[in-house]
């Protein structure tokens, strides 16, 4: 089974395992219920419950850390701004004050207004619980990315009876996306090699270098099209194709049941956690 | 024997050109016979092959006229869809014509259109990919994850697993490595022996072609010049097809130069050669070795400009492109760097210039580490060429394309002015100075990719396949200029998998393969190691056999081209009596 989308939108390739192997219904329950649960987080036992869990399945799903080392800059960014807005912005009174700094303090005649850093035990919880949930976010996306492929979605809209021509056009789409990742390496250094660099460039050259790199992108993108309906035509298809037989049937296993179920309990669970019932 | 297409007075312009592409196109393809088409960029070999599918003029706008008939039955009578059950398509590059990610979906596709049963689907799937020689264990890969000669073979299976009663290939091995190339045409020899399908290949293999064909016909700016057993044609017609910019076969040359028969083969070759030595016809002359000539011209006390130490290089998650590669490239040296597809040629030529760095190693230019050089002067010094020269041309114009470089570099105008003039001269671009890229053919647009990176003036130009799926003409007049600028002090790196091409012109092979160098040196030398020859999936040219079948008669020829080894050979006169004459054109 390839993972082609993972391929090409991280370079990883994961090897398969039992839930590569699983029903892409199955799958997309997995990445839902993860999604859900991460709304109904409320403190810090169900964010740590849920990170486990997401990333219990990145493991069992041989995400390496290498597909994770590209969102480590984006996760810390996020991560400074949660921590700004709640030390910084609207500081969050708690039992136990750790810093208290002023910055600033301006007496009116109404009173005074205080700008300080403050950090307590309960801005820490908030930061540790809203941070939880957008790494959480990002395991949901690196799985959905690792453990469902092009194919599976072209064949499932093939098995839900979506015409033949939306599945082949998704499959182009897909073929288009790596093709365009490519051609966009190969342009910029062939611009580059002509003088322009995009490392070197001040702001409006950088915009410049990129108005440039649209020409060829959008020839190649031409000529492609162009070759790819040639091909398209000389194997026979067409818009309505009329009678066609289909090779694959997706089957719906018992291991696909019981852990959609598992799945569909998940979000249940973190909200009667979240309401005081578990 | 039927007739399976019929061709008459044929005749096609593409919507908003001036000139016809085909001009009065007659001919016609017997039920299981080979047919091979031949001719020039441009003669509209590709637009013939849209037309027996019915493509043109069912789906691209344009005039035509004439009839074409597929099994007696008109292309514009019946739907593409439906005469593509009869005749099935190979383009000539294997990617374009990639639809799904899986091979087995590749192949699946055109099967469910034909609305068969999964048990049937999977059988014919077996059967494809046995007749193409590829293992089962290709189904669940990626198109895009295979070898050059693989992802064509799996555009062959795709093709061939619809049991098309007629399969025409279009230069269906233009891009592919030596090794990948006999792949793919063995795959077509297996498909004719056991299959009795009518082949009709549009290829510059014409050495395949006078092997296997029953018949060549060759076009030139839309018209058949000429059509005929391959032998004859490449033979009786051998001033007609130089003249239209077609090479023939190598041992055409050679056995018409000698006066010995025209064989299908090199094994051939060297046996009739043998033959006539044994009887006299042939006398040898004692000539000057290659190698000491191309040692004499070498450049061997010159300025090292480029130096590659323990060149490594890793992709991400962990594919190992680079081995150690340590390499010196003098000033003036014309240098082919060949080797099988993937091993390595292209990484290390974006090391070279700059646009990689490598993972361990350094590059040094004029002494320098590569690392410490500023892009804007680097590319004055070393540069490089694309394969693909849709990626590098940008501008509006062709003259503005040959100045952008310059005006980037701060040049002062007249400089600019001056280059510009010279190289739309030499480039053959003449003419074309307000023609937007876009509109230039795929010739002129690699000479003007060649043309914009020159105007930088660089020092070293690296030079990626200037020569695929272009004619032999435009091959020759390309590897010219490389030449030309290597007189003039340049040092010039060609990376190529044509190796007879190459051989005509280099003073030194470096052969790449697995990440590292396995040779290094003057081409015959390189090309005498048989296991180098093997690990490289190399070709030994014609004239090499040759020059060692004459071993067996004591004479060294140290030779690697036609040319040379006609130095050492020829015919004794009075001897022409022996050679088979076909009647002159």
């Amino acid at each position: 089974m390839g993972t082609q989308v993972f391929h090409t939108l991280l370079g990883i390739c994961a090897k398969p395992t039992w839930i590569h192997r699983l029903h892409v219904v199955t799958k997309l329950v997995i990445v839902m219920s993860l999604s859900i649960s991460v709304i109904m987080v409320g403190d810090v036992f169900s964010a740590i419950a849920l990170l486990l869990l997401s990333g219990t399945l990145l493991y069992l799903s041989h995400v390496t850390l290498g597909a994770l080392r590209k969102y480590v800059l984006v996760f810390i960014g996020i991560l400074q701004l949660i921590a700004l807005s709640y030390t910084l912005i609207t500081p969050l009174p708690g039992r136990y004050v750790l810093v208290d700094v002023e910055l600033l303090r301006v007496v009116a005649e109404r009173g005074v207004f205080v700008w300080r850093i403050l950090i307590t035990d309960e801005s820490l919880k908030y930061i540790f619980i809203l941070g939880s949930k957008f790494l959480v976010m990002i395991f949901t996306a690196v799985l959905l990315l690792n453990i469902v492929n092009e194919r599976e979605l072209i064949w499932g809209l093939r098995s839900i009876k979506c015409p033949y021509v939306v599945a082949v056009a998704l499959a182009l789409v897909f073929r288009g996306i790596s093709l365009f990742i490519n051609d966009f390496f190969v342009v910029r250094d062939a611009i580059s090699l002509r003088g322009l660099s995009l490392e070197e460039a001040s702001l409006p050259g950088k915009l410049r270098t990129y108005f440039y790199m649209l020409i060829p992108l959008f020839v190649l993108m031409i000529r492609r099209s162009y070759e790819v309906s040639l091909a398209l035509e000389a194997r026979g298809l067409r818009i309505r194709p009329g009678k066609v037989s289909t090779y694959y049937r997706m089957t719906f296993t018992m291991r696909d049941l019981a852990v959609s179920m598992v799945f569909v309990l998940v979000p249940v669970l973190f909200y009667l956690h979240l309401i005081g019932f578990v | 024997m039927g007739k399976v297409i019929e061709v008459e007075s044929l005749r096609w312009k593409y919507s908003g050109r001036d000139t016809y592409v085909l001009k009065d196109v007659n001919l016609h393809v017997e039920k299981g016979e080979f047919v091979g088409i031949v001719g020039p960029s441009g003669a509209g070999k590709t637009t013939l092959c849209l037309c027996f599918v019915g493509i043109i003029p069912q789906r691209i706008p344009g005039e035509f006229s004439g009839c074409v008939k597929v099994f007696g039955r008109s292309t514009t009578d019946v739907d593409t869809t439906e005469l593509a059950k009869y005749v099935g398509l190979v383009f000539e590059d294997p990617e374009t014509q990639f639809i799904m990610t899986t091979v087995e979906d590749e192949l699946v596709i055109g099967l469910e259109m034909l609305n068969l049963p999964p048990e049937e689907i999977r059988e014919r799937i077996r059967w494809a990919l046995d007749i193409v020689g590829l293992p089962m264990e290709f189904l669940n890969r990626s198109p895009l994850d295979l070898s050059g000669g693989e992802k064509q073979r799996v555009a062959i299976a795709s093709i061939l697993a619809r049991q098309p009663r007629i399969l025409v290939l279009d230069e269906p091995t233009s891009d592919l490595d030596p090794r990948d190339k006999e792949g793919v045409l063995s795959a077509i020899v297996r498909i004719r022996k056991e299959l009795d399908m009518t082949i009709v290949l549009v290829t510059h293999e014409l050495d395949f072609l006078l092997k296997y064909a029953d018949r060549v016909i060759v076009l030139s700016s839309g018209e058949i010049i000429c059509e005929g057993e391959p032998r004859e044609v490449f033979t009786r017609y051998y001033d007609v097809l130089k003249k239209i910019g077609v090479d023939v076969p190598e041992v055409v040359e050679i056995s018409r130069a000698l006066k010995v028969p025209p064989p299908r083969s090199s094994d051939e070759l060297c046996w009739l050669v043998d033959d006539y030595l044994s009887k006299g016809l042939l006398e040898v002359k004692e000539v000057k070795s290659a190698t000491e000539e191309i040692t004499q011209q070498c450049s061997v006390g010159n300025e090292v400009v480029l130096r590659c130490v323990d060149v490594h290089h890793v992709y991400p998650p962990n594919i190992v492109a680079l081995r150690g590669v340590s390499l010196e490239f003098r000033k003036g040296e014309y240098v082919a760097l060949v080797g099988p597809n993937g091993s390595g040629k292209t990484t290390l030529a974006k090391i070279l210039c700059g646009l990689l760095r490598p993972t361990r190693g350094d590059v040094l230019v004029k002494g320098v580490s590569v690392t410490k050089w500023r892009k804007r002067d680097l590319v004055k010094v070393v540069n490089y060429v694309f394969q693909n020269p849709d990626h590098q041309l940008f501008c509006r114009s062709v003259r503005e394309e040959i100045e952008f470089g310059p005006r980037q570099l701060g040049l002062p105008s007249d400089v600019v002015e001056r280059r510009v003039r010279e190289l739309l001269e030499v480039f053959g671009l003449k003419g074309l100075e307000n023609e937007h890229p876009f509109f230039l053919s795929k010739g002129e647009r690699r000479r003007l990719a060649l043309a914009a990176t020159l105007a930088l003036d660089p020092e070293v130009i690296i030079v990626d396949e200037p020569t695929t799926g272009q004619d032999r003409r435009t091959s020759r007049e390309i590897m010219d200029l490389l030449k030309e600028l290597r007189d003039r002090g340049h040092t010039v790196i060609v990376i190529t998998h044509d190796i007879p091409l190459a051989l005509e012109y280099v003073d030194r092979m470096v052969v790449l393969c697995n990440g590292m160098v396995i040779a290094d040196g003057v081409p015959s030398e390189v090309l005498s190691r048989e296991d180098i020859v093997e690990k490289a999936h190399l070709v030994i040219p014609c004239a090499m056999k040759v020059a060692r079948a004459l071993r067996k008669h004591g004479v060294l020829a140290d030779v690697i081209t036609t040319r040379e080894l006609l130095k050492y050979l020829k015919p004794r006169r009075g001897s022409e009596e022996a050679m088979m004459n076909f009647p002159a054109a």
